[in-house]
């Protein structure tokens, strides 16, 4: 197996003899099922203790998942709301466009929780070093998630007039970056020294201004000694950084109004320094130059050294140099590109991705981060999103359902890596329309099924899919479960609710024999509970009946019991080796003194089943032996032929004496 | 008239994403003495490789005030319950019954019960004693009342047990032929009623030997509904011959102990299984369902009284037309919600996507 990881896990399967051959299988979630197959007959036993290679025992090796913890699956959870949210309304009925911005503006949230939780425990000093690792990839995985979805928001779903772009691009810097800036603010403002003698002053100044945040920028700018110096100079930069044209709100603004502002601002910024206000302190005229435009400006040391990163110092640069920038526009890409060159030309994962998405190029996009990202949470919600919103189309990708299907059911069966989740993949499998069936048809297969609330679960959840099939097949498993434990009310409930005719015809049957065995009806509250559902298998219904008989027998209504009686020998529906137990359940009534039971007729058809069964009896060895205490009683302990001769020709000598009582006097209580 | 409010409702349900399938939830019963209602429960986890029972407590509205707090559109928002200690079960919690304050018994996927024990304050956990094996498969259910408790399993057996005693003190064997759903036990005359997959409930009076029931209702196994089963069961407070049940269905039945063999009168309530129903302890006009289709019902009666009769509103039918009061707390949760309860006017309940959703300032008459 090929593994991008450095050091792939080694783990050694004890019991396995390399020298045979080794099969293994996927057995489902993280397991494979390993197991040793020789081609010779006789292999060489080991000299162990242990059982030779040759037995079929077979070894499941099974690996557990970091990718789903409880912050992780928090994630999934939520996440999975507001995927069905999306698909199937809630949240009130609103502009297609409205819901999906909504929805990513959700999804983000709940990373950003996820990604404070991972980094709270990637701090948390009482967990073991390992795992401190572990969580601080995972949260840096996921904020850099965080950090692409911000910025495709803009450029793909949100899309807006001229102006706003840029408007957006800061508010995604300070998302980002803007609580860390704040804290240096904090920092630098409260240096017992002069503000400016902290070697963080001018490059924070920088900083603010390049995120756009004129007003702590100001503020900062009047700590300054020049405040009270040469208050002039300060004042001139104030009233310049509170003036930069910022767009507030989206579409009140023409494109050419824009324009003007912009050329008129950049005037200013010129007029000022060809007056020379700030050659009395470089930096205020590096931050001048900045503010017109310059692009000489943007590539200063002092300017790259005061962003932390190569995008602050972009967005930066496209607001003073370009502030009309629209997604699509070559620009975006051109300045992405030098900055990241200004920054020493890494490009990284994250590089790589946030350029494919500066440059629209949504199938680079999506390809990057699919392999670059070890998690399809992130490309299968955003692709979703893409997708719902026509912009797959629009980048001419004429598969864009196929793929957004594709990446979902990636992520969907990611997410059966964690026994807790299969519930939330099978919703994705259901939107997933042309192979998502399958999927969720071989997920049911193999859902966990250790108690009957699991069962019932996912019973209804096949019900509530439609898959009518698999909850066949959930039923059958319950069925037999429930059979090899001998609980066979519980495996004919199953059937019934699964109509399963065979199956049910199979439990009587075990139902009739363990009766043959014991001599007592078990389980009487399904039994009594039978009546309708009689149809479904003939065994049944004779089990019903036979029933039936029983408690008519219990009443004492012994005629109503023994034409019962009659009919179910004569109605064929009795397999013929249980006939022998109902000719002797017949016995007691024939030798009843008190009453005739049987009429001349109904003993002639005893009669010829009787004969039925002793025509039957040489050809067929194994009868099934009954032990009714009577019978042995009566027959004494001889063998199995002759017990079962005597038994018969008991029944004969009853049937006789019978039909003589029943010619003499008709059916009915017995003149006294 | 049925009066529903949905979202728009006065009482907004909060939830609290805990990152691990939830199957139990249970206030903690108030340490004797103490007149204030309790703020701390507990719950179970279930599906994941390392189950367990985890504790969390509501910050005390004072509290609440000092710090971050942010006012809703009913008044200051109770902040989230936070984690006080998590003990690990052997297997996937099924049902949880609090023993008094410090003691909890929890019923596993591998027919175990582990009895824990907390600090007072909650703050530490651990096993006091674990009688494995008590059922061939899972413990479904269990009840408890002092030292007792009462375990049904899905192999239809009943097990009573005591604390320190490590063999159960009576084993029914048989006690049902089909699966036990489940128990609940009244102390004063020592009944117990289950309840099971074929739609029976059954009453046992533990006082005689007898493995037999002293009576057994059912409702009859209809052929058409995939899904058949009464699977929770709550006795009325002050009336105990009247019980509410949930099925598999999404009825809910309200069956009359005193008369009858069938249930008094069933009303479709939800569109899937009832996984748990509760009468409200002190106002017994209310009444709290949840279900596997992610709502959480709050059925309301007091309307529904009629002066001249004698008979409680639960039998005198009015649920049935429709006379009652009725608020979905979680209209637009998707998820099952498989346990809830009630602690004066806070509601509790857990979902199978992780959720912790508590519902304060219920309007009760």
């Amino acid at each position: 197996m090929e593994s991008e990881l450095e050091g792939p896990a080694c783990v050694t399967v004890l019991d396995l003899d390399p020298r045979e051959r080794v099969l293994g299988t996927w057995a489902g979630q993280n397991s494979l099922a390993v197991v040793n197959v020789s081609d010779r007959k006789e292999g060489p036993r080991r000299p162990s203790g242990h059982q030779s290679s040759q037995s079929t025992e077979v070894q499941q090796v099974q690996w557990a998942s970091c990718l789903w913890n409880d912050v992780t699956r928090r994630l999934v959870n939520q996440s999975h709301g507001f995927f069905m949210d999306l698909r199937e309304g809630g949240g009130g009925r609103t502009d297609d466009q409205k819901k999906l911005i909504r929805c990513s503006r959700f999804y983000r949230c709940a990373l950003r929780e996820c990604v404070g939780s991972l980094s709270d425990m990637a701090s948390d000093q009482t967990l073991p070093p390992a795992k401190m690792k572990e969580h601080s990839e995972q949260a840096e995985m996921y904020s850099m998630m965080e950090l692409v979805w911000g910025l495709c928001e803009p450029l793909f779903l949100e899309v807006l007039p001229h102006g706003c772009l840029v408007q957006q691009l800061m508010e995604w810097v300070n998302w980002n970056k803007g609580e860390a800036t704040t804290a240096l603010v904090r920092e630098v403002a409260s240096c017992s020294l002069q503000p400016e003698q902290h070697n963080k002053f001018w490059p924070l100044v920088y900083r603010l201004v390049l995120q756009g945040r004129m007003k702590p920028a100001v503020d900062l700018l009047s700590t300054h000694s020049f405040a009270q110096t040469s208050p002039k100079v300060i004042a001139s930069m104030s009233e310049l950084l509170k003036k930069v044209p910022m767009v507030r709100s989206t579409g009140s603004h023409s494109r050419m109004e824009l324009q003007r502002c912009w050329y008129d601002w950049r005037a200013e910024c010129t007029r000022r320094l060809n007056a020379g206000e700030y050659v009395s302190l470089p930096q205020l005229h590096l931050l001048c130059c900045l503010l017109r435009g310059d692009e000489e400006a943007f590539c200063d040391s002092r300017v790259i050294e005061a962003c932390e990163t190569w995008y602050e110092l972009m967005v930066g640069r496209i607001l003073f140099t370009t502030p009309l920038v629209v997604s699509g526009d070559y620009d975006l890409q051109l300045i992405a590109e030098s900055c990241v060159e200004l920054y020493g030309g890494n490009r990284g994962s994250l590089e790589q991705i946030l350029l494919a998405a500066l440059k629209s190029d949504m199938l680079g996009l999506i390809k990057l981060c699919s392999s670059l990202i070890s998690n399809w949470w992130f490309i299968a919600h955003l692709t979703d999103l893409l997708h719902l919103g026509g912009m797959l189309v629009v980048s001419q990708m004429e598969y864009g359902a196929r793929l957004s299907e594709f990446l979902l059911q990636e992520y969907a069966c990611s997410l059966l890596a964690d026994q807790s989740l299969w519930e939330v993949a099978m919703d994705y499998f259901n939107h997933c329309p042309t192979r998502g069936r399958n999927y969720m048809s071989l997920c049911m297969e193999r859902v966990p099924l250790v108690s009957y609330q699991d069962a019932i679960k996912a019973l209804s959840l096949c019900y509530r899919l439609q898959l009518k099939e698999e909850a066949q097949g959930i039923y059958r498993v319950l069925a037999m479960r429930a059979c090899r434990r001998n609980q066979l009310s519980v495996a004919l409930q199953w059937c019934l609710r699964a109509k399963d005719a065979a199956f049910a015809g199979y439990i009587a049957e075990r139902y009739f024999e363990s009766y043959e065995h014991t001599g007592e009806l078990k389980d009487l509250d399904l039994l009594d509970g039978l009546d309708s559902t009689l149809v479904l298998s003939d065994k049944l219904t004779f089990l019903g009946k036979y029933r039936e008989f029983h408690v008519l027998y219990g009443k004492r209504e012994f005629g109503a019991a023994g034409q019962l009686l009659v009919s179910l020998l004569n109605s064929k529906i009795v397999p013929k080796r249980f006939w022998v137990t109902l000719l002797t359940d017949a016995l007691p009534l024939l030798e009843l003194k008190e009453e005739v039971v049987f009429d001349v007729e109904q003993t002639h058809a005893l009669a010829h089943s009787l004969e039925e069964v002793i025509d039957a009896l040489p050809a067929k060895k194994g009868l099934p032996q009954s032990t009714r205490e009577e019978v042995q009683e009566s027959a004494g302990c001889g063998g199995d032929k002759s017990e079962e001769s005597i038994h018969l020709s008991l029944l004969r000598l009853a049937l006789v004496r019978n039909l003589s009582r029943a010619l003499m006097a008709p059916p009915g209580p017995a003149p006294c | 008239l049925l009066i529903m409010s949905s979202s728009g409702g006065a009482k907004a349900a909060k939830m609290k994403y805990v990152g691990c399938k939830l199957s139990q939830v249970k206030w903690r019963p108030q340490l004797p003495g103490c007149l204030e209602c309790s703020d701390t429960l507990a719950t179970g986890s279930k599906s994941h490789t390392e189950n367990h029972v985890t504790f969390w407590r509501f910050p005390p509205p004072h509290e609440e005030m000092e710090g971050d707090t942010w006012l809703g559109e009913d008044g200051p928002t109770v902040m989230e319950p936070s984690l006080l200690c998590s003990v690990k079960t052997c297997s996937s919690v099924l049902a949880l019954s609090f023993l008094d304050p410090v003691r909890i018994a929890a019923s596993l996927c591998n027919g175990t019960v582990q009895l824990f024990t907390t600090h007072p304050s909650a703050a530490s956990g651990r096993e006091v004693q674990c009688w494995p094996g008590l059922h061939t498969g899972p413990c479904a259910t269990l009840s408890s009342a002092a030292s007792l408790v009462f375990t049904g399993g899905e192999d239809g057996r009943i097990n009573v047990l005591k604390v320190g005693e490590e063999d159960p003190v009576r084993t029914i064997e048989q006690a049902d032929s089909s699966i036990i759903s489940a128990l609940h036990y009244s102390d004063p005359t020592q009944q117990l009623i289950s309840t099971n997959l074929l739609q029976q409930l059954k009453l046992w009076d533990l006082r005689s030997a007898g493995n037999t029931p002293a009576q057994t209702f059912s409702m009859g196994l209809s052929v058409d509904s995939p899904l058949v089963g009464l699977l929770c069961v709550s006795r009325h407070p002050s009336q105990p011959h009247l019980v509410a049940t949930g099925c598999a269905d999404g009825s809910l039945c309200f069956w009359d102990l005193r008369k009858g063999r069938g249930p008094h009168s069933i009303a479709k309530a939800h569109s899937s299984v009832v996984w748990d129903v509760q009468f409200h302890s002190s106002y017994p006009n209310n009444l709290f369902s949840c279900s596997e289709d992610g709502s959480l019902w709050h059925w309301d009666t007091s309307q529904a009284m009629d002066p001249s009769s004698s008979l409680s509103p639960w039998l005198s039918g009015a649920f049935v037309k429709g006379k009652v009061a009725a608020t979905n707390y979680l209209p637009h949760n998707r998820r099952a919600v498989n346990s809830l309860d009630i602690e004066s006017s806070h509601l509790v309940c857990v979902t199978d996507g992780g959720a912790l959703v508590t519902v304060d300032n219920l309007s009760l008459k």
